[in-house]
């Protein structure tokens, strides 16, 4: 019976012999001319945004850190950073005459009151003579009382991090599917929606946020819709390409019984694509922690907010305990979803 | 050659002419002719490319002939009826084509979702009868309750079968059409598989069409066998009429002694 088994490959309807069948070379002359001008055209931007510069900076530094050089410009520029934010500030002082309903039988938690002595010099107005005065300043001392008000911004911005997420699954779902080229109800649809989701994806949170405080003034509502919009953009893209590679098996034995494509979508799509669109939503949600620090900055809430100011006001201190709870947050979050993706990925 | 249903109106699957080139050019089907009628146990047998599969998909409207036609209980298999005709076909594949994440009773029962209302099909809520009745085909194609709930991407390759199987009937579709569907198995679950599939033939009068590549099972199983060779039909009869002869024309092409009529049929291989 084995004989019996095909030995024979199947005849094509026109027999070319092999030595005629056309072998497509990996590579072309093209490919290597490509890569020259790809090279040339890297040399050029190189030159326009100061990497001959940067090499020599990072030289020097590198000879200053192994003794060779003294004084990089580079070295020097990070030690006086470094000498700045440490040590990290997370106390609280406040001029008591700066608090209102200031009640000293009933001082915060843990706080206490600090007298310090203050000397100015001023001028006296009739003698014009330079004037030492002595002067006692009554400070409320809360020894975490900055780092509690940096957590409390920093869970505002997580709040608005979550909330930018969750805009961004419900803007994005719709669009998937609209833009997933094997499920589209119309190409129509297809080309709107592509056009949509590229168009979201273009513009940076920080620009939209930038126009949204505008529209609709200082604090997270601005910071929300910021990054809901850019990451619905970035899910959208995904979710359709996972939806059009879906593996194909399951999907045509359903379509082969007549049924009707949303309906395959949902049973023979869906329970495949859904574990990487956690993953997906995840790394967006984990983005947004980080973006939504950053939006801060032009005032769409959350602790990026706080870290401009201390910034601005040279508290190189505080901002230094701001990077800390930050580093803290995202670095827990990775952990948390790392979790969560090794459950479901099984 | 001789067809075994002459009788016209019996045969609820008719290609007439049909040939089946893909856009790449391949000719995987050329003037196919064939009846089949209801309630037959029919097996394709043929070489590797041979267009088995073509053939298939032809009937469950996955790829349509490019000429000729091709009815199915009187409807013509175009565009128009292609979903009317796709609800009274079913499908058993060689890699079984499970969804791998669900439970064997949600894949049983998404084999009916054209008879589900939609916003029921969306929260996976299937009526009272279906789910009757997927417990009993689960049941009758020897599944228990435990692998009932299982994920199907948990059970063998055998019980998967038998999940496809029981996904394919629980609409009760009037063809079943099987491609391979004991490649990957065992002689023994092979046997059980194809003793299921003929079943559904005699016991609930479906026309089922399977192709083979074990010719012994082919032998053993059907009430007629196609052979086919570089897209043609090159054999149709019974199970005794499959001789030596025979199965070199359906897998060379050519029958071993060069005297025979039938090598002119095949001019290409000669
Ligand atoms: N989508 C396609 N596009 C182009 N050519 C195809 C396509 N599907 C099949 N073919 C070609 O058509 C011919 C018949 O293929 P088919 O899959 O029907 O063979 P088969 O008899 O099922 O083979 P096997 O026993 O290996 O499954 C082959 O030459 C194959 O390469
Ligand atoms: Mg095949």
């Amino acid at each position: 019976m084995s004989t019996l088994h095909p030995t024979v490959v199947p005849t094509p309807n026109k027999a070319i012999p092999p030595e005629e069948w056309f072998h497509k070379p990996p590579f072309k002359a093209k490919s290597f001319f490509i890569a020259f001008c790809l090279l040339v055209l890297l040399a050029w931007t190189g030159h326009n945004t100061e990497i001959p510069r940067m090499m020599g900076l990072l030289g020097d530094w590198g000879l200053d850190v192994i003794g060779v050089k003294e004084n990089s410009q580079v070295g020097a520029g990070f030690q006086k950073v470094g000498e700045d934010l440490f040590p990290l500030v997370i106390a609280d002082k406040t001029p008591v005459s700066r608090l209102e309903n200031f009640d000293p039988e009933n001082l915060p938690r843990f706080s206490r009151i600090e007298i310090q002595e203050v000397r100015e010099m001023t001028m006296n107005s009739d003698t014009f003579e330079m004037v030492e005065t002595v002067s006692e300043v009554e400070y409320l001392v809360e020894p975490v009382g900055y780092l509690q008000h940096v957590l409390k911004k920093m869970v505002e911005t997580l709040e608005i991090a979550i909330w930018g997420t969750v805009i961004s699954l419900i803007v994005s779902a719709p669009l998937a599917y609209l833009s997933a080229r094997n499920y589209t109800p119309h190409v129509i649809f297809y080309q709107g929606a592509r056009a949509l989701v590229g168009m979201l994806r273009s513009v940076p949170e920080l620009i939209s946020a930038l126009f949204l405080v505008l529209a609709f003034g200082f604090g997270p509502i601005a910071g929300i819709l910021a990054l809901g919009l850019h990451s619905a953009g970035f899910l959208g893209k995904f979710f359709a390409e996972d939806i059009e590679n879906a593996e194909k098996g399951a999907q045509e034995a359903l379509l082969s019984l007549g049924t009707s494509k949303p309906k395959v979508l949902w049973y023979a799509v869906m329970p495949q694509v859904l574990p990487s669109y956690v993953a997906y939503t995840l790394y967006i949600l984990d983005r947004n922690v980080r973006m939504a620090s950053v939006i801060g900055i032009v005032g769409a809430g959350g602790i990026g907010q706080e870290l401009k100011g201390r910034y601005d006001m040279f508290n190189y201190g505080h901002v230094a305990t701001i990077l800390l709870v930050l580093f803290i947050t995202v670095f827990a979050l990775d952990q948390f979803s790392a979790q969560i993706r090794k459950k479901l990925i099984r | 050659m001789k067809n075994i249903t002459d009788n016209k109106n019996d045969a609820i699957l008719r290609f007439e002419n049909a040939s089946k080139v893909y856009p790449d050019g391949t000719r995987a089907m050329s003037d196919i002719q064939l009846k089949v009628p209801e309630g037959q146990f029919c097996v394709i047998l043929g070489p590797s490319g041979a267009g088995k599969s073509t053939l298939l998909r032809c009937i469950n409207g996955m790829t349509l002939p490019s000429e000729g036609g091709l009815t199915i209980d009187n409807l013509p298999m175009d565009k128009r009826h292609r979903r009317t005709i796709q609800r009274e076909v079913a499908m058993i594949h060689q890699s079984f084509n499970l969804i791998p994440r669900l439970t064997v009773a949600t894949n049983i029962l998404a084999g009916a979702l054209e008879h589900t209302p939609g916003w029921r099909a969306g929260l996976f809520w299937f009526g009272k009868d279906l789910i009757r009745r997927s417990r009993e085909l689960a049941h009758q194609m020897g599944l228990n309750e435990a692998q009932y709930y299982r994920k199907a991407s948990e059970l063998s390759g055998g019980q998967q079968q038998r999940v496809g199987i029981a996904r394919a009937f629980i609409v009760d579709p009037r063809i079943v059409l099987a491609d391979e569907p004991v490649a990957s198995l065992d002689p023994k679950t092979s046997r059980e598989i194809l003793t299921l599939l003929r079943g559904a033939a005699h016991q609930r009068g479906a026309t089922v069409l399977c192709s083979l590549h074990q010719i012994d099972l082919a032998r053993e199983f059907a009430d007629r066998i196609v052979g086919m060779h570089a897209g043609e039909i090159v054999f149709d009869g019974k199970a005794d009429e499959l001789t030596d002869d025979m199965l070199n024309l359906i897998y060379d092409g050519k029958p071993s002694f060069s005297t025979d009529k039938t090598e002119s049929r095949n001019p290409r291989v000669a």
